[in-house]
């Protein structure tokens, strides 16, 4: 199966279609950033507004701290920001300069920082002045990299370097990959720019939007779909200082595009409920939902409110968006189309990909990124008819059997979650009392559905079992559970699986 | 607001928020721990903090729901923020 950009055409009206174009490097696009909008706002937070140009006049001037601090093209520059403007100039200038910028997350301690600069061999650390703590460990270590603060008193410019090619790296981003263990992906300029414009596909109106930033910048979803397409398409990306007060922010800035994981677009559309307004503004249009599984309810739930919630897939290997939905989408449970130049097949349930937004190589690492010229994505999916594409399961979650079946958890619980009376689920290997193995489920149940209901627990049981019945039998599920709480969420905000039999 | 008026309004937040742990919060004491005691995830603590926040129209500023440990903290910081508004 190949991406096809004509899928997208009629969600979009021809003069916006046209617009949105390949682009062969962030230098390229970036240029044009500054000659078509130069004079609009490009980035904001509550007390500052960043014109295109202005962050080019600062971008241009650490383009010359870099060339002073003797670093050339094809050097690893680490980035050590929070979510700040700041941080914009200095990426830009380290990717137009032909260097390939690694985002360090900020929960780095400073041996980790120290680690992180020898295993990828780092020329560099820009680092903003709250973390400057943070490198002290590495510069007086051994480390050779230089550690360069962001705010400079330099004020001479240098250009954007032209001599860079679409196979030049630009970014190494940390991913737990497919086996769970921390690596470095190496993305090209083709790569980063293949994903910044697939995020255009689909949506009606996509130039000159208000984004708000609530995801860190050192996950794809915040860098590139949310920073680098607000940059391509002119729009305007206000960075949230701490998300709680995002909504306070929203009232202010009034942003038509979030683009965040389900959790937080659950959390901001039950806050819509108990405060009886909309928590997203007014003018709020269009929330791009990814990262986890997008429970249906929240595409319908948002319809009412007058916001289109897209669901998409993509990975840190794949310079984040493999595929998304378009506007008007008729399958809430389905992860989209794939967006232009993906190819992709799946292989024993397995999806495989390639294409031009795909990784170079896990830097470092003796793991090989492809297999037959094929990215492993260890998710398990399938294509409908239509080609809209599906995840049912993560390799490594499948449980196996006593009878040597296989059953994918996430596939079970996709099923549950369509009850508007789960929030969510979790499908795992238990021990019953006789000590055989059974499948189990546990919900969380979904109280503002529930008003009025005398036992929720029950009731919620019995919705289940319907749900169970409709399986193969070897697929249902022995033992429900209604839990009291939530269940622990990992760090990027997914449900911490059951790691053994319970 | 006294103190009792604070945490019985907290009780009610929480129990808005999260109707299943209605009996755990009714007889949840100041003692009790928020992540330990009352079940609270990330996105939990985030939707409290945004919901005392509107509230009570009070500020957390720099310090989160992170920063304590205990249903008693909370009111603590609570009653400081009312009374710096009095």
């Amino acid at each position: 199966m190949l991406g096809n950009r004509e899928v997208f055409r009629k969600y979009t009206d021809e003069a916006t279609f046209g617009r949105i174009r390949d682009m062969e490097t962030v230098s390229e696009m970036w240029a044009n950033c500054i000659a078509e909008y130069a004079g609009a706002p490009a980035v904001q937070d509550p007390e500052r507004v960043w014109t295109f140009a202005e962050i080019e006049e600062k971008a241009a001037v650490f383009r010359t701290v870099l060339q002073k601090a003797g670093l050339a093209k094809g050097d690893r520059v680490g980035l050590l920001f929070p979510n700040v403007l700041e941080f914009v100039p200095v990426y830009l200038a380290v990717v137009t300069s032909g260097m390939t910028a690694m985002i360090l997350p900020p929960h780095l301690d400073e041996t980790a920082v120290f680690g992180v600069t020898m295993k990828y061999q780092l020329k560099a650390v820009v680092y903003h002045p709250v973390f400057e703590e943070k490198t002290g460990f590495a510069a007086t270590h051994g480390a050779k990299a230089v550690f360069l603060p962001a705010m400079t008193e330099e004020t001479e410019k240098t250009p954007i370097l032209a001599d860079v090619t679409a196979a030049d790296p630009a970014l190494i981003m940390f991913t737990g990959g497919t086996t769970g263990k921390s690596k470095g992906a190496l993305l090209s300029n083709g790569a980063v720019m293949q994903g910044t414009v697939n995020g255009c596909y689909g949506i009606k109106e996509i130039f000159g939007q208000r984004y708000i930033l609530t995801l860190p910048l050192f996950h794809v979803f915040g860098l590139i779909r949310n920073l680098m397409t607000s940059l391509y398409t002119g729009s305007t990306l206000f960075f949230c200082q701490n998300n709680k007060d995002m909504f306070r922010d929203i009232a202010v800035f009034r942003p038509t595009v979030l683009v965040t994981v389900p959790a937080l677009a659950e959390m901001a559309l039950t806050l819509s409920k108990k405060f009886g307004r909309n928590m997203l503004g007014p003018d709020m249009k269009t929330i791009i939902s990814g990262a986890a599984a997008v429970p249906p309810y929240l595409v319908t739930e948002y319809d009412k409110l007058g916001i289109v919630l897209l669901p998409g897939y993509g990975l840190t290997e794949s310079a984040n968006l493999v595929s998304g939905n378009p506007e008007n989408l008729k399958h809430p449970e389905s992860v989209g189309y794939l967006f232009p130049n993906q190819e992709a097949k799946i292989v024993d349930g397995e999806l495989w990909l390639r294409g031009r937004n795909m990784l170079e190589e896990y830097v470092g690492e003796e793991e090989r990124a492809y297999e037959d010229g094929w990215f492993k994505t260890g998710d398990l999916a399938r294509f409908d008819e239509e080609g809209l594409l599906y995840i049912t399961g993560r390799i490594k979650e499948i449980i196996v059997l006593p009878t040597g079946e296989n059953v994918s958890p996430a596939e079970l619980e996709a099923k549950f979650n369509e009850l508007t009376c789960i929030q969510d689920s979790q499908v795992f290997e238990a021990l019953n009392e006789a000590g055989d193995h059974i499948l189990a489920l546990e919900v969380v149940p979904r109280l503002t559905e529930l008003a009025g209901v005398e036992n929720v627990a029950e009731f919620v049981k019995e919705a289940c079992r319907k749900v169970n019945e409709t399986f193969p039998p070897h697929l249902r599920v022995s033992r429900i559970t209604v839990r009291d709480t939530d269940f622990k969420l990992t760090p990027s905000m997914k449900i911490e699986r059951y790691k053994t039999v319970q | 607001m006294t103190r009792t008026e604070i945490f019985n309004e907290l009780k009610d937040i929480l129990i808005a928020e999260d109707e299943r742990n209605r009996d755990v919060i009714a007889s949840c004491t100041e003692e009790t721990e928020l992540v330990e005691g009352l079940g609270l995830n990330s996105v939990g603590i985030l939707y409290l903090v945004i919901s005392i926040e509107e509230t009570f129209q009070i500020r957390f500023e720099n310090a989160g729901i992170a920063d304590f440990r205990t249903v008693g903290d909370v009111i603590t910081y609570i009653q400081k923020k009312l009374g710096e508004k009095a």
